[in-house]
């Protein structure tokens, strides 16, 4: 080596050592440098310093603090992270959580495995609302008639115009989210007692209401059930898109895994009803594309004949027939918000004895439980007079509800209007007061989101703001001055004889349930009827026109998260649209009506009208137009100045718009709150707009002038059927040609040869990985034109791939990341060394040596590198302290890509160096494999045969993409099993 | 005494000149003031060089950016107009090299010019594969150097690392080259200079040329060893940066006959780019009698040879592609030809299939305007032929999730225009400053029946 590679010495004593001694006995650094008083390097310090501190003498810069702590706090330990368990707030389904916390700042949220619900995994919204905690918009102080104020004047106020209203006999109405927190209802009900007058009003932004509200026909009592999607064999979901975003999606799709496990005898199989494309339509093993005026048909045939009445829909006819065959052992949900649907549902649900095995209603679900009715009420109350203060907390009614806008002006003319938000939204502009809440990872809470279960939820940091919870704020009002933490703990010290069973000292007992995140209580005892039968009042009128469909997304859900900049770029995982919400039609009713993409059109229903962007969807029930709630909230105009600024830059919202536009005004208001079956019109507006889609061509069937002969499918998406699949593990796989290599020994990979898997037949499509691997690499958000340029930054994509003709059309849904190619293309082609195999198999991007050629990428076969094309900045510079330390953050002109979250391995290598045990199986978990709620992704040694990911590798339903290159990808992907006859089959399968 | 014009072969420089009058036509050239065509020529480059140290001054300092590549199309105007300009180099070091070793001597007239271009090409080329770095700033570190990084070194293996190597090596050589060939007509220059600074400046140039016998000899030497060394590059150059596709993975240029398709492409753009250069100085600069109708009708057959060439490796790959049986491959090249680029193959198949050949015919090789027309129209086809194989290859390759279109921005539009204004701007000022014609070599091929003596 000495021949070829110059040695450089500090001196003559160095270069004597180096004749005689190791490398190793080479004294330390340090040392070398002190042989010498004045080095060349130490000069060169010297002077640099001097010059730097004569420059900062000089000019005026801004001084940055860096203060070392002076007692170091007890758990925080620099470099190595804190966990703590809670339970999330960022949707009513309250997933429980563990909290990464470095140097005292929350960085990361994660499932928590061990809690009986949600059973780890979490989903976009949750692990996204990590970023609100760092958003410098937030209200930091209580707000008095638009004015900054203080709590103690603020409490002063309202306790006189509380006091006021009360002596004039005018109602004091709290409108709530659905309430699932038992110590808040104890407050509620303290401020009920204080006040008298006080009434509560829950409301959901996605209502729920008509489930409840048949159920209370039904069994005498308002209750969700908690649907056990594990236990059923058969389920038929009616526009419920219960993998995505229907009530609790991560819990559901845990249970619905549980019985999709491919080496069982049977699977269970699902059938989805419904008019626009879901994700859960797109996993289910068979689809029916209907209308909301045919679906509430369909309901009604399919009651007839469950019970053996007649009807006319023979598809209906030959669901009853196997539901039956199904009986105790299937599971009919549906997400229509009508009463009379659901009435029919738990008549249909009933009749098959499906009450208590496959849904709980001893045990129900408290994760919704607003009511519509009484929100109407409360609104024609307001506009009566009677109503004399409104306190709004945790919902936006304004925004939600159709008539917002006069329910804004129905809330100025009352005395006193008080929210709860820490953000500046509709509903505070009509506020007088707004005592602003503390974020979720600042507060105490507790849940109780299915009976007999509490969950719990502890701060992680230090509140930012002087922000206090409700239960704080109507505590005070009430007169009860304690803090957070004992506002939650007092409470369950008063009622822990009567809810906890068990031997522990309640001191104990909170002990354990902070340090788990959730205790088993006894669940309330419920006095439900037996099933009393109701006759539905269906309005059975069949729709000429076009109808409307209003859902909301997995990934902006209510809106509540739309100023969330990492879940406007999610990208909505079946459209692949991000940054937007759009008027969807099916391909066949845009040509009808001469609509392509990105042409605007003017929507008219319910009295409203708005311009929304179309958007061809396939699969999509013809004659009906889809548009996702959640959009056009106040507050996204932020996102003006999201992305990088250059001279071609298009704003991802033009100056003072919001991103997207808000449906809620199209809500019918017949019946409670309906969502879907509105009479609509449209008009062609003539101007067209773009989309930003994160993936621009759909199929793996090749464009039809340009498709070879000899491969109209490319074979990414391999498939086949359970039936196939029980005859012949390896059935629908594509046989491409052996391959073999001339290099066997190029990489012998001694120790750990890491590997990964994904699961077609699991996924359910629901793009959770994507911010999980967004939170834990530090990737940076692009905005919309960056997006619509495709440079969009995602490490992971999931590729969505459509397949079959017309409304019937399958989804399949492959993660896309690194391959960690063992013969990777991308690394001989980089001139500077940048991109080196590491001796675990790991394809490695060193970003302080990347100079950008972008070589790599464009040799990449699948397209997985991601380059830097501008420095992004972060639109907020409070949400660099988001970042997760562990990863760098890359500078403009560098490649990067998937590094397997190469800092988790060197993690839990040096944790298991540390305490002198062995790497266990398991011990490292992907951020993206640990926010998967289906198991999806599985990440292991391969060099360990007892590893999961060595038994996934040697799955008869194991295969590479690509295969065919011989690039020996360590990821491989297992074939998708549909549980569908061979006759359902799409005619565009993907056997190549 | 026409009567004694008696010649075998039609002479190769016209109109009777003797050796003063060549020397005395090429210095003209620099000596006298620069005409108005020169101007207006200077002022056009300038401006459009201006635009291009613009454009590449604000992608430097914003970004890649604000070129309009994307995650799937990383490459594809900063490595056209590389591929484009190194290949119009080519000419120069074959018409000066190759054509020398064969002895052609109606080289002699047009090779100064020819190499002068092959130097700026390869100057504007070499520019790109440093301005498309992400980090320009760190270009170094394609080098291979003494360094207290490790010391890390390049990756030998890198088609990039090559390229770095072939431009290096060619840059050098052909700069040795021409510098070399120019030493006595510098001599001469410096002979005539009456200012004080040009002959001190030329007398520098020239090392001390003193045109006696044995300087003469010595210099035909090693002018022949040069042409000697120069020759492979011809050959190589092009053939390392066609590996730069060849040794990928990508369909469309995962390609075994890119060495000789690019080569040849190289000499058939780099002919067409001689021609429109010489058809516009010997008309501006009326050099019509050292620059020939024969010169023009010869280049042009160059063209249609090597234009042949081109044509077939087009064939060949559409040929490879249905035999190869593989799915990915035959795709890319359907989707050359019928997909959302099409209108980019078209126009390259419509400049390199159908203009070479119009020069089977004499009358249009010799008509000056028409081979004007349609070396710009091999130009343009050359360069749509780099775009083609870069961006319709990268554009739809595996994973139709991860396809897309590229449309570029002004920015990259500017760094085109401004390529070709380093470009003109270098060859105007070498044509005022340097003498653009070799006249001792032209000299050498002149008719010994000198004025002279007549007289």
């Amino acid at each position: 080596m000495s021949d070829l590679i110059k040695q450089y010495y500090m001196s003559y004593e160095d270069h004597a050592c180096d004749q005689e001694c190791s490398v190793s006995d080479l004294p330390p650094a340090e040392e070398v440098a002190k042989t010498s008083d004045v080095t060349r390097r130490s000069f060169l310090k010297t002077t640099g310093f001097s010059f730097a501190a004569l420059m900062t003498a000089c000019s005026k810069t801004p001084v940055q603090k860096a203060i070392p702590f002076l007692i170091q706090p007890e758990e925080v330990l620099p470099g190595k992270a804190t966990w703590y368990a809670s339970t999330s707030f960022a949707c009513e389904a309250g997933c429980s959580v563990h909290v990464k916390n470095r140097d005292g700042r929350p960085i990361k949220l994660e499932g928590n495995p061990h809690h009986p619900i949600t059973q780890g995994g979490l989903c976009s919204q949750c692990q996204a609302s990590l970023l609100e905690l760092y958003d410098s918009t937030r209200l930091f102080d209580p707000v008095l008639y638009r004015q900054s104020s203080t709590w103690d004047a603020v409490d002063s106020h309202v306790v006189k115009e509380l006091r006021k209203i009360k002596g004039k006999e005018k109602e004091i109405v709290l409108l709530t989210g659905t309430v699932s927190s038992p110590s808040l209802n104890f407050a509620i009900k303290k401020f009920k007692k204080k006040f008298k007058t006080v009434s509560h009003v829950q409301m959901d932004e996605i209502s729920y209401g008509a489930i409840l509200d048949a159920h209370k026909q039904n069994y005498g009592k308002r209750i969700l059930p908690k649907y056990r999607f594990d236990k059923a064999d058969l389920i038929v979901s009616i526009d419920a898109d219960f993998l995505g975003s229907w009530v609790s999606p991560i819990q559901f799709t845990k249970d619905f895994r549980k019985n999709r496990d491919l080496n069982a005898k049977h699977i269970s199989k699902l059938i989805q009803v419904e008019s626009r494309m879901s994700i859960t339509g797109g996993k289910a093993d068979e689809r029916i594309a209907l209308s909301p005026s045919e679906m509430v048909l369909f309901v009604k045939d399919l009651d007839a004949f469950i019970r053996g009445k007649k009807g006319s829909n023979a598809k209906a006819k030959e669901l009853a027939k196997a539901l039956k065959h199904h009986q105790g052992k299937s599971l009919v949900v549906s997400g229509i918000n009508d009463i009379n649907v659901q009435l029919l549902i738990n008549r249909i649900n009933h009749t098959l004895r499906n009450v208590g095995r496959t849904l709980d209603i001893q045990k129900p679900s408290k994760q919704f439980a607003g009511s519509d009715s009484d929100v109407q009420s409360l609104f024609q109350k307001m506009k009566n007079g009677s109503v004399g203060a409104l306190l709004v907390a945790d919902v936006n009614p304004i925004y939600a509800l159709p008539n917002g806008i006069e329910f804004g002006s129905a809330m100025d003319s009352l005395d006193l209007t008080v929210s709860f938000s820490d953000k500046n939204n509709e509903t505070t502009e009509h506020c007088k007061v707004i005592a602003p809440q503390l974020h979720g990872l600042e507060s105490w809470n507790d849940s109780e989101q299915v009976s007999g279960l509490l969950s719990m939820t502890q701060p992680v940091i230090h509140p930012f703001g002087k922000n206090r919870s409700i239960r704080k704020s109507i505590s005070s009002w009430s007169g009860i001055q304690t803090d957070e933490r004992d506002l939650v703990r007092n409470y369950w010290k008063k009622i822990f004889q009567s809810r906890v069973k068990s031997g522990k000292t309640f001191a104990r007992f909170w002990n354990e349930l902070v340090h788990d995140g959730f205790a088993k209580i006894s669940p309330e005892k419920l006095n439900l009827t037996t099933f009393q039968n109701r006759k539905p009042n269906l309005s059975t009128s069949k729709i000429d026109g076009l109808e409307l469909v209003l859902f909301s997304s997995s990934q902006l859900g209510n809106g509540r998260h739309a100023e969330n900049p990492w879940l406007q770029e999610l990208p909505d995982p079946i459209t692949k649209v991000t940054w937007d919400n759009t008027a969807s039609l099916s391909p066949k009713t845009a040509e009808k009506y001469n609509l392509k993409k990105g042409d605007i059109i003017q929507v008219k229903s319910n009295g409203s009208s708005m311009d929304l962007p179309v958007l061809l969807q396939p699969g999509q029930r013809n004659n009906t137009i889809a548009i996702a709630l959640g959009y056009g909230r106040k507050g996204t105009e932020r996102f003006h100045e999201v992305g990088p600024d250059w001279l071609e830059k298009k704003s991802t919202v033009a100056k003072g718009e919001t991103v997207g536009t808000n449906a809620s005004p199209f809500i019918s208001e017949t019946n409670g709150f309906q969502y879907s079956g509105m009479v609509a019109t449209i008009s062609k507006v003539g101007e067209s707009y773009d989309l930003a889609m994160t993936q621009t061509y759909h199929t793996l069937s090749n464009p039809e002038n340009t498709s070879p002969a000899i491969m109209p499918v490319r074979p990414f998406v391999q498939e086949t059927t359970f039936e196939e699949y029980k005859k012949d593990p390896s059935s629908g796989k594509h046989h491409g040609h052996p391959v073999t290599t001339m290099w066997k020994d190029d990489h012998p990979y001694d120790g750990h040869h890491w590997g990964m898997a994904f699961d077609l037949s699991a996924c359910t499509g629901c793009s959770s990985c994507i911010i999980g691997c967004q939170v834990e690499n530090n990737v940076p958000v692009v905005g919309k034109d960056e997006v619509h340029r495709k440079r969009d930054m995602a490490w992971l994509r999931l590729d969505r791939y459509y397949s079959g003709e017309g409304e019937d059309i399958d989804v399949s849904f492959q993660a896309m990341m690194c391959q960690h190619c063992d013969n990777a293309p991308c690394e001989p082609v980089c001139p500077v060394l940048a991109t080196v195999h590491s001796s675990e198999g790991l394809n490695q991007q060193v970003y302080n040596r990347c100079v950008g050629t972008r070589f790599c990428a464009n040799n990449c076969p699948y397209k997985v590198r991601r380059f830097n094309w501008f420095e992004y900045a972060r639109e907020d510079v409070m949400e660099n302290m988001v970042l997760n330390p562990d990863v760098t953050v890359r500078s403009r002109g560098v490649m990067e890509k998937c590094s397997m979250c190469v800092q988790r391995i060197q993690e839990a290598k040096f944790e298991a160096k540390r305490l002198g045990i062995p790497l266990k199986d398991g011990n490292i978990k992907l951020a993206c494999e640990q926010s998967c709620p289906a198991d999806a992704i599985t990440f292991g040694d391969l060099n360990d045969p007892e590893s999961r990911i060595s038994k996934i590798n040697k799955d008869e339903r194991h295969y590479h993409v690509l295969e065919d290159l011989n690039v020996l990808p360590t990821v491989g992907y297992l074939t998708q099993v549909k549980n569908r006859d061979k006759s359902d089959q799409t005619s565009g399968g993907h056997h190549g | 005494m026409a009567d004694h014009q008696t010649s075998i072969r039609e002479p190769q420089i016209h109109g009777n000149k003797n050796l003063n009058d060549v020397t005395n036509e090429v210095c003209n050239i620099m000596d006298r003031k620069p005409t108005w065509l020169w101007w207006l020529g200077i002022t056009l480059s300038l401006s459009a060089l201006t635009l291009g140290i613009v454009s590449v001054s604000y992608q430097i300092a914003t970004g890649i950016g604000t070129w309009g590549l994307n995650k799937t199309v990383g490459w594809a105007f900063d490595i056209t107009n590389f591929v484009f300009w190194v290949g119009i180099g080519h000419a120069g070091t074959l018409i000066s090299a190759i054509l020398f070793l064969f002895r052609q001597k109606w080289r002699t007239s047009i090779n100064r010019s020819a190499e002068a271009m092959t130097i700026f090409a390869v100057m504007c080329a070499g520019l790109f594969p440093i301005i498309h770095m992400g980090r320009p700033w760190l270009a170094y570190w394609m080098f291979p150097y003494p360094n207290f990084r490790g010391p890390l070194w390049i990756n030998f293996r890198s088609p990039l690392a090559w390229d770095v190597f072939a431009i290096g090596t060619y840059l050098i050589i052909s700069a040795t080259f021409w510098y070399f060939g120019m030493i006595p007509d510098l001599a001469t220059v410096r002979d005539r200079a009456k200012n004080k600074i040009k002959k001190f400046i030329f007398g520098a140039l020239s090392l001390g040329w003193n045109g006696s016998y044995r300087v003469w000899h010595r210099y035909e030497t090693v002018y022949a060893l040069l042409a000697g060394l120069a020759t492979p590059l011809v050959v190589s150059v092009h053939t390392v940066v066609s590996f730069d596709f060849a040794t990928s993975s990508i369909p469309g240029w995962h390609t075994t006959t890119f060495p000789p398709y690019f080569v040849a492409g190289a000499v058939f753009s780099g002919f067409a780019m001689v021609l429109t250069l010489m058809i516009i100085a010997r008309k501006t600069l009326k050099l019509e009698e050292y620059i020939t109708l024969n010169h023009i009708e010869n280049m042009t057959k160059v063209i249609i040879v090597t234009g042949g060439i081109v044509t077939a490796s087009y064939a060949t790959e559409f040929f490879i592609a249905w035999y190869s049986g593989n799915g990915f491959e035959q795709f890319v090249f359907l989707n050359r030809a019928l997909g959302p680029f099409a209108w980019a193959y078209w126009i390259m198949v419509g400049c390199n299939l159908i203009t070479p050949q119009f020069f089977w015919f004499r009358s249009i090789r010799r008509n000056v305007i028409i081979v004007f027309i349609l070396s710009i129209f091999v130009n343009i086809g050359m360069w749509f032929e780099r775009f083609v194989i870069i961006v319709t290859s990268l554009h739809r390759d595996f994973l139709p999730s991860a396809w897309s279109m590229y449309a570029p921005t002004w920015v990259e539009i500017g760094t085109l225009i401004g390529s070709f204004g380093l470009f003109f701007t270098l060859f105007l000022l070498f044509i005022r400053t340097m003498p653009m014609i070799s006249m001792g070599e032209v000299k050498s091929v002149l008719h010994f029946r000198g004025k002279g003596k007549e007289t």
